[in-house]
């Protein structure tokens, strides 16, 4: 093949034009520490690297929602256990009310605990969080039963509040106040246990104790569901932690370069130009008319 | 026998003559080794004709034929094609990367992460509805996103006005090219009549032809035994140059605004080109209305859906406070067209069903429910009319149209919300929507929630603080399929587009690599064929110097025989 002078330039030129180019790549990927710069360099990652942006994004988010959710739910169970524990101070003074052991007196001094136990189950009811009723349903913002002992009704609604825990997932965070005290008639047997012991009535004392069993055994299966959802929301979280470790990795596998790799590949492209330049003006320098005149 | 010497001295002025001739010749070469387009000039050399005498044949020395171009003509014809798709996908490459990056993906700062937020904000909302800060950061998040819709679009088009500016510049470009092949035509019928070759006219020519073709697509015809060139427009066979005539090309704006390329008959009849056949000119065309054309139809796309379904859910909730008046966001140009007829003039009136909504009325001291107003819509009867007058009709509530928007007013002490709209009247009027805006251009986040971030409607029901319900729903459609006729989730929607430009992109790239080396292959074989070497020449150069030196000295010696003769004499 002859070479004309000009493509003796030119292929000089171009070989040394291409490792300019390869020089200045590795430099951008030393710099940005990003493999590549340009999505066409390679499409298929890039998408790729958006649904991870996107799920590594989500997942700080569910963990806020399984925080709030965590922190309803506990309130929920410190309250449903104080609950039990006055429900079964209440059987216990009911049984032994009711027996021939006791009298008038004994049954109008207990009356009063009776009293106290009852407003501090309305105190139970009005329980918060962040200054939310965590038992009126939707309307958090009042509280679900009066103080008032004489009344028993309900100011909450029925709204159970589901919050996100992970993509496509939610869990109800509450237990509605109707369900915790009216279904269970507490409000109810707290005022009758009272009234009875303080009109020495043992056969309504007696009535009481069936309602209250009624009543412990409803609230015990309410506190299962809500430990087996703080159990949930323990997993969620656990899982949520996981795959926030797991898309950080795959996202930098997937868009960081190895500043190793990139850092040698670029020395190697710098020792490569400097060759092609020196043998460019090596090559360039001797022609015929050097040597002939 | 004095012929013998005459014969001579005639045969070495013939052999100074060509040796001037090739030292000429390759002093042209030497000057132009680096002048682009030049093809090696050589001189043709032959024996002249010789003199059949009774004893043999008798030379009468060199004649010089020619000084001829250097040549192959079928690679010089490869190359006029190959340069056409060269520029084409030179073009194509160089606009991707403006494209790319408009759509900043690779650095994580793109839309992308713009979405994610607005989406995680509403999972806050959801979270927590009685949150106020968790509400403003939702609107900011929500207006970040139509900025960002509208700025892709803006800086789209931004490019699509540049290309509008090049094509008239190569417009120009080939306009003048072509007036002087015309030219060049003339001159070189014109030169080669007196017998010489127009070689420098005719490089110039071929470097012309060059130029053009990787401007735009065309067919080069030589006519008139070679002296001719005739160039027509590949695809649709217009003429641009004949002999020593030649057409221009000019540029107008169409209907939608775009720039289109027409060919010019002197009789004023316009030809539009289309993308011209090929090269620069076919590379922004296509850019311009196949690639960014498709993009901005994705991305209002994307845009139009995102309100539609966000509004959609949005308008069947309550806010944290209930309306006291509402001026709704979209207007009708006829309020005596159904509103869910095209004429109606309202951007979504597609979205309008038969079906009804509800206005619920309540006192504002106890929030006692007063009244519960259904009004029932008919897609192809009801009118934004019949609807105000419907609503006009309650004694809580007055209703008038206000530029063709829908405006509810409660009377004093009183308050309402929506509910169970199964028509979609409230989103395509603009009622206790989220955003309001059809597209890139005009999406914007509606004024009721700017100014008051408790209208956003989180809840399903009043005076409920912690019902999120219409937030979860919110939430979740994030997971549905709502855009692409249904095909794909948001998300996928916009992954879509940015996979499609990334590999509309690379397949540019690629091309462009593939045409680059095709194009050096031919220039490197032309060079081989018609370069200038100089080293080539430096021994012509001895070769011929040699030749002038041995016929001086002919003529010496035949004059010396010549001077013998007469002395004798």
């Amino acid at each position: 093949m002859k070479v004309s002078t000009p493509m003796m330039y030119d292929i000089v030129f171009r070989g040394i034009d291409r490792n300019y180019q390869k020089v200045a790549k590795y430099q951008e990927v030393v710099s940005s520490g990003k493999k590549i710069r340009y999505i066409s360099e390679d499409p298929v990652s890039v998408s790729e690297s958006l649904i991870y942006r996107r799920d590594l994004s989500s997942v700080e988010e569910n963990m806020k929602g399984i925080n709030e959710a965590k922190s309803w739910l506990v309130a929920t169970e410190g309250a449903l256990s104080s609950l039990s524990q006055l429900l079964t101070r209440m059987k216990t003074l009911a049984i032994s009310q009711a027996t021939g052991t006791a009298n008038e007196e004994t049954r109008k001094d207990t009356s009063y605990e009776v009293e106290n136990i009852a407003s501090q189950i309305r105190n139970i009811a009005a329980t918060r969080i962040g200054g939310k009723h965590i038992f009126s349903g939707y309307k958090t913002d009042v509280a679900p039963f009066s103080a008032n002992l004489s009344n028993t009704a309900y100011y909450g609604d029925s709204g159970e509040i589901e919050i996100f825990i992970e993509n496509g997932v939610r869990i109800k965070k509450n237990v509605t106040g109707d369900k915790v005290f009216v279904d269970t008639e507490v409000l109810d047997i707290a005022n009758d246990l009272r009234d009875a012991l303080q009109s020495n009535d043992v056969s309504k004392i007696s009535e009481q104790i069936g309602r209250l069993d009624n009543a412990i055994s409803k609230i015990s299966a309410i506190r299962a569901d809500i430990g087996a959802r703080i159990n949930r929301v323990n997993m969620a979280y656990e899982r949520e932690e996981d795959l926030k470790k797991t898309f950080t990795e795959i996202l930098s596998n997937t868009t960081d370069a190895d500043m190793t790799e990139a850092v040698s590949d670029l020395s190697l492209a710098q020792v490569v130009l400097k060759a092609t330049l020196s043998a460019a003006a090596k090559s360039l320098q001797t022609t015929l008319l050097d040597l002939m005149f | 026998m004095g012929f013998g010497i005459n014969n001579a001295l005639d045969v070495a002025k013939k052999a100074i003559y060509a040796s001037q001739l090739a030292l000429s010749t390759t002093s042209q070469n030497i000057a132009n080794v680096n002048t682009p387009g030049y093809t090696k000039q050589k001189l043709i050399l032959s024996t002249e004709e010789p003199l059949n005498l009774a004893k043999g044949d008798v030379g009468r020395g060199v004649r010089v034929e020619n000084v001829a171009r250097v040549y192959n003509r079928y690679l010089e014809e490869s190359l006029f094609d190959t340069v056409r798709s060269y520029g084409r996908w030179k073009t194509e490459g160089e606009k991707f990367k403006r494209i790319e990056d408009i759509f900043d993906e690779v650095s994580e700062n793109g839309f992308s992460k713009t979405i994610n937020q607005f989406w995680e904000s509403w999972q806050k909302v959801s979270d927590d509805p009685t949150d106020e800060s968790a509400r403003e950061v939702l609107v900011k998040n929500a207006i970040f996103v139509s900025q960002e819709l509208r700025r892709i679009k803006s800086d789209l088009k931004v490019i699509s006005r540049d290309i509008d500016e090049e094509i008239k510049g190569v417009v120009d470009d080939v306009n003048s090219i072509v007036k002087e092949i015309a030219s060049l035509n003339v001159k070189i019928v014109d030169h080669e009549s007196i017998g010489a070759n127009a070689n420098d006219y005719r490089d110039r020519r071929d470097e012309l032809i060059k130029e053009l073709s990787e401007k735009i697509g065309i067919q080069v015809v030589k006519t008139g035994d070679d002296k001719q060139v005739t160039v027509l427009l590949k695809d649709t066979g217009e003429p641009l140059v004949d002999a020593g005539f030649f057409w221009q090309l000019s540029t107008d704006q169409d209907a939608s605004g775009n720039l289109r390329v027409f060919w010019k008959d002197p009789s004023g009849y316009l030809k539009d080109i289309g993308e011209g056949g090929g090269g620069i000119l076919k590379g922004l065309f296509e850019v311009r209305d196949d690639r960014i054309g498709s993009y901005i139809q994705k991305l209002d796309n994307f845009a139009n859906t995102l309100i539609k379904e966000i509004n959609k859910i949005h308008t069947q909730g309550v806010g944290l406070s209930l309306y006291d008046e509402i001026l709704g966001d979209y207007e009708t140009k006829d309020v005596n067209k159904p509103i869910g007829s095209q004429d109606s003039g309202l951007p979504f009136y597609g979205l309008v069903k038969d079906g009804s909504f509800s206005i619920k009325v309540y006192k504002k001291d106890d929030k006692s429910l007063v009244e519960e107003r259904v009004i029932n819509i008919s897609k192809d009867s009801t009118t934004l009319s019949d609807i105000k007058d419907s609503i006009d009709a309650s004694g809580y509530l007055s209703a008038e149209i206000d530029n063709g928007r829908l405006k509810i007013k409660a009377a004093t002490g009183y308050e309402f919300s929506f509910a169970d709209d199964t028509s979609y009247s409230l989103s395509a009027l603009g009622i206790n929507v989220f955003f309001s805006g059809k597209d890139s251009d005009k999406m914007a986040v509606s004024s009721n929630i700017t100014s008051d971030v408790s209208k956003i409607a989180a809840s399903l029901t009043p005076y409920a603080e912690s019902d999120n319900r219409n937030a979860l729903n919110i939430v979740n459609l994030r997971e549905k399929k709502v855009a692409d006729g249904g095909k794909l989730t948001m998300d996928e929607s916009y992954r879509s587009l940015v996979s499609r430009i990334g590999v509309d992109a690379r397949e540019a790239h690629r091309n462009l690599e593939h045409e680059e080396t095709i194009k050096k292959g031919i220039e490197e074989r032309i060079q081989e064929v018609s370069g200038v070497s100089l080293d080539e020449e430096m021994i012509n150069l001895i070769k011929f110097q040699h030749a002038f030196s041995a016929a001086a000295k002919l003529i010496e010696v035949a004059d010396r025989l010549l001077e013998d003769i007469i002395k004798m004499v």
